[in-house]
């Protein structure tokens, strides 16, 4: 269990997060924004990597001894091999069967043939299948990824997801990205950023009710207008609370027509 | 817990640096105890000698307490200490050959290459965790662990190095002298024959290895807390090159040996044997420094754990500098070309090597300045003084006259023992004449540089230039410094990297297809980068020039600037070169040298090479040139070293210009043929 109160982060005079309010139980959380949204904030401030301005932060003291985390832009000791690196945090985290829990993680995220090899021989999409791997050694309570799809092709984001999913039981998992799809499937509940605060939240299902009778697929003909619109195949969605195009047909709302939703003008503005 | 050590091994020993510096440090200190020679040999009456040195010593201090009047006092109580320690081990035997262990104690070698490999090799280590940060992102609430880890890992590498080191050394001693000796009393080495302390060779080894531990582990830890603290490798040997340069320069200043500066620096435990300094005249403060100097090493390295272990536990990883990016106004940003490539040279890379090589200088200085207040400088100065106000001819006057009594003097001296065996004189008569007779004979020497010198003047006043004496050993100490290396090494490591750069970052490419089809853009480019590199070779230059004379100004003086430099008694071939003339012609001269450098390694970068390539091949080609216009007496050569030496006032002014043209011509050509082989490529 993992309590975010009234969390506030200032760089200077910009507001990176304001009064963020959230309770993460057990499940998939996944937190979507644009750029600066304060994503990457929110993940360091939750890891303790760095402190909030104002506010608290509850977790079990469980939760707070294992956290797994995968950063932006994870580090990993070059000179390493696979193995070693999963085993050294294996060893760091005090698990009592370290070596099996590294074997089935390699086995898992398909390292194994990579395990004799140099992090820094490495692919990318390898180092960060690696990055993902050590954040489970430890079977921590909370685990945190900031933008973990960076660099991973198809099989391996659909690897990543199934994994995710197998986990979500009894644990607080926590995603960051800017990538609708990676998290559409399996996240239990959607956070959405707006310039350091909750723009929305809730379950998918909960949102896609809210946004119902609010996207709409337009007839063949109808042009792109403005950043409420996006062009799926030779058609045109478009979000908005009414529809007045004729021959426009009410459908059922993804994931991506509700960021398009709470972000249109926003990227509107930008695309202006 | 071990094998948690065992990956910081890992970490540090899987760098291929680390390796090659291990592999060094071995060679070197196998390869330096096979080449070294015994300190001080011993006489075949050493015992002798060692009995006499300690009865004086306890017979003096028996002397002193008698004298003394108050025989409670300080220093009452004092001799009889003295007299105590040297009563108990007067008797030690000491003709044993020693040879081995007097390499090992008294060179500084071994343990300062044990501490450079220990310092550099946990630099490493720290610098991996700070880089790949993911465990210490993740792992906050372990960081009490991994910092008991990283110091032990510290202690270990101090240890382990120092060890090998000395486990090198000591084989290579090993076959060069044998081990004989090891339970000598230390007085057996001939340094350390007033040492007080009853103690053997082998323990003194120990003692020393012990002290080089404690200070390889504080230098280790400071480096440790730079890099946590700033994040950069730079920043750590920029800090160590300073501290250890102060130190060397602190220690080389003060060669007293009771002073706080000789008694609390790195150096001075490390390379000086330690026990050597409570081993001279001066013991008054042997009883209490034993215990100090490895008292504080102790306090230093408790401080040093508790900082580096804080550090660890506070370190950020994340940096939040989000702000000054998002509030800088691009308006802010616009700069001329001049400014970014001068933004490009001036960076802390380069402020690191102009430090650390401007240390260099003044250490180098230091010791080219160190002329011994000898008898013959004191009389010099004196008589300088004495005639420096007088005119021309009253000088040669004065000259003459002191000549001719000086030559009495020695007359007098020559003829007395024939006098004292006539019994003419008496013993004491005859002593006093032959100690006047060395005093003259070192007055005629000086009286015979200064007729010299004024010989010159005269030359010159013929010539119709009024020339003046001047007091000439500063003068002299600054144009024999021969080339400046250390100059044109400090500009190939800041030129190089900076006409290489666009190889080095892979940014050629980019400027290739940017000035295509634009030939004035791309010559305006060359143009501004040729002015920038060119003007930070002036400054450093400048700045180079200002510390060789300031040294030797504040050390010995460098009086009469307007002057020419034939008063001085310096044979230069242009009779009417002034002393100010002859530095404007050296920074002249060091700037050409400068301008030839860059044209080099611009002729190289063209050639698409990198740093290190072109760094060794244009140490190659200054070497080459060095070394053929030194051993066939070229000197109208292509020779770059010849542009940063005073030595071209003593060559004629003919030669100067053709070795300039030369240069000009060989590298001119290069670089047209470069420019049309690469024109053709692209």
């Amino acid at each position: 269990m993992l309590e975010l109160q009234n969390i506030s982060k200032n760089y200077k005079t910009t507001r990176a997060l304001s009064d963020f309010s959230y309770t993460f139980g057990h499940g998939v959380y996944g937190i979507l924004g644009p750029n600066g949204s304060g994503k990457s904030t929110l993940m360091n401030i939750i890891t303790g990597n760095l402190k909030h301005d104002c506010g608290t932060i509850r977790m079990s003291s469980n939760t707070a001894r294992s956290i797994g985390y995968v950063p932006q832009y994870p580090g990993l000791y070059g000179d390493f091999t696979a193995y070693e690196v999963m085993d050294y945090t294996a060893r760091l985290c005090e698990i009592p069967h370290g070596q099996e829990k590294t074997r089935e993680l390699l086995e898992a995220f398909e390292l194994v043939e990579y395990e004799n090899r140099r992090v820094r021989a490495l692919s990318g999409g390898t180092k960060q299948r690696l990055a993902i791997a050590q954040a489970f050694v430890g079977s921590p309570e909370l685990i945190v990824l900031d933008e973990p799809t960076a660099g991973l092709d198809p099989m391996q984001r659909i690897l990543f997801k199934n994994f995710i999913r197998k986990h979500r039981e009894d644990t607080t998992i926590i995603i960051s990205t800017h990538i609708v799809s990676d998290i559409e499937d399996v996240a239990d509940e959607v956070i959405f950023l707006r310039r350091g605060a909750i723009a929305n939240a809730g379950t998918v299902s909960n949102m896609v009710e809210s946004m119902k009778n609010k996207c709409w697929l337009l007839p063949p003909h109808v042009e792109y207008t403005n950043g409420f619109c996006r062009v799926v195949g030779d058609r045109i969605r478009m979000i908005a609370d009414y529809c007045t195009i004729l021959g426009a047909e009410s459908v059922i709302p993804e994931l991506d027509d509700i960021y398009l939703y709470i972000f249109g003008e926003e990227g509107a503005s930008n695309s202006t | 817990m071990k094998s948690l050590f065992m990956y910081e091994v890992k970490k540090a020993t899987r760098n291929k640096s680390v390796v090659v510096l291990i592999i060094l440090l071995c060679v070197c200190n196998l390869a330096f105890a096979l080449l070294s020679d015994a300190a001080e040999p011993k006489t075949d009456d050493y015992t002798d000698t060692y009995q006499r040195t300690l009865d004086d010593i306890i017979y003096n201090s028996k002397i002193n307490y008698t004298f003394s009047e108050n025989k409670s006092s300080a220093e009452a109580q004092y001799q009889i200490e003295i007299d105590r320690h040297y009563s108990e081990i007067i008797n030690a035997v000491v003709d044993t050959k020693v040879s081995g262990y007097d390499v090992l104690i008294s060179s500084p070698i071994p343990y300062i290459s044990a501490l450079v490999t220990a310092v550099y090799v946990f630099s490493m280590s720290s610098y991996t965790d700070v880089t790949e940060n993911l465990v210490f992102q993740t792992f906050i609430i372990k960081r009490r662990k991994l910092a008991c880890i990283k110091l032990l890992f510290a202690l270990v590498s101090a240890i382990s190095f120092n060890l090998l080191s000395l486990l090198f050394a000591g084989v290579g001693v090993l076959i060069r002298f044998g081990y004989n000796g090891a339970f000598a009393h230390i007085g057996a080495i001939p340094k350390y024959i007033r040492c007080p302390y009853d103690i053997n060779v082998i323990t003194t080894l120990c003692l020393r290895f012990a002290v080089s531990i404690l200070i390889t582990f504080i230098l280790s830890l400071l480096a440790g807390v730079i890099i946590f603290a700033t994040k950069k490798f730079i920043y750590t040997l920029l800090t160590l090159a300073i501290v250890l340069g102060c130190d060397i320069l602190l220690a080389s200043i003060s060669t007293d040996i009771l002073s706080f500066y000789h008694n609390f620096n790195i150096t001075s435990a490390m390379t000086d044997s330690w026990l050597l300094r409570y081993s001279g005249i001066l013991f008054g403060v042997f009883i209490s420094k034993i215990v100090l100097l490895p008292l504080m090493s102790l306090c230093l390295a408790i401080f040093g754990t508790a900082t580096f272990y804080h550090t660890i536990i506070k370190f950020q990883c994340i940096k939040a500098e989000k702000k000054k990016r998002a509030n800088i106004s691009y308006h802010n940003h616009r700069h001329n070309r001049l400014a970014y490539e001068s933004k490009r040279l001036c960076n802390v890379r380069t402020l690191t090597v102009i430090v650390i090589l401007l240390m260099l200088k003044c250490v180098f200085l230091f010791y080219h300045t160190n002329t011994p207040d000898s008898a013959w400088e004191r009389v010099y100065k004196n008589h300088m003084s004495l005639i420096e106000t007088m005119t021309y001819d009253e000088q040669i006057l004065f000259t003459i006259n002191e000549t001719i009594s000086a030559n009495e003097i020695i007359n007098y001296g020559a003829a007395a023992r024939e006098m004292l065996e006539n019994d003419e004189i008496t013993l004491e008569e005859y002593i006093d004449a032959v100690e006047r007779v060395g005093a003259a004979e070192l007055r005629r020497d000086v009286l015979k540089e200064i007729r010299n010198q004024l010989d010159a003047i005269s030359d010159l006043q013929e010539e119709g230039l009024e020339a003046t004496l001047v007091y000439a050993t500063g003068w002299k100490k600054l144009f024999s410094q021969g080339p400046d290396y250390i100059l044109l090494v400090t500009l190939m490591l800041v030129i190089v990297p900076y006409m290489t750069g666009e190889n080095d970052t892979g940014y050629r490419s980019v400027l290739n297809a940017s000035f295509y089809g634009k030939y004035n853009a791309h010559k305006k480019y060359k143009n501004v980068k040729y002015v920038s590199a060119i003007a930070v070779s002036i400054a450093i230059i400048l700045l180079f020039m200002v510390t060789d004379l300031s040294f030797v100004h504040l050390r010995i003086g460098l009086p009469a600037w307007d002057k020419y430099i034939r008063g001085a008694g310096i044979s230069a071939p242009l009779t009417s070169m002034t002393f100010i003339g002859a530095i404007s012609e050296y920074f002249l001269l060091a700037t050409i040298g400068a301008t030839l450098l860059i044209i080099v390694s611009n002729i190289l970068s063209e050639m698409k090479l990198k740093l290190v390539p072109t760094i060794l091949i244009t140490s190659i080609y200054i070497v080459i040139l060095t070394v053929t216009s030194y051993f066939f007496h070229i000197y109208a050569s292509a020779n770059i070293t010849s542009f940063f030496s005073y030595e071209t006032i003593y060559v004629d002014p003919m030669d100067v210009i053709t070795q300039t043209a030369v240069c000009f011509c060989v590298v001119s050509t290069l670089s047209i043929a470069v420019r049309n082989y690469t024109a053709v490529d692209r």
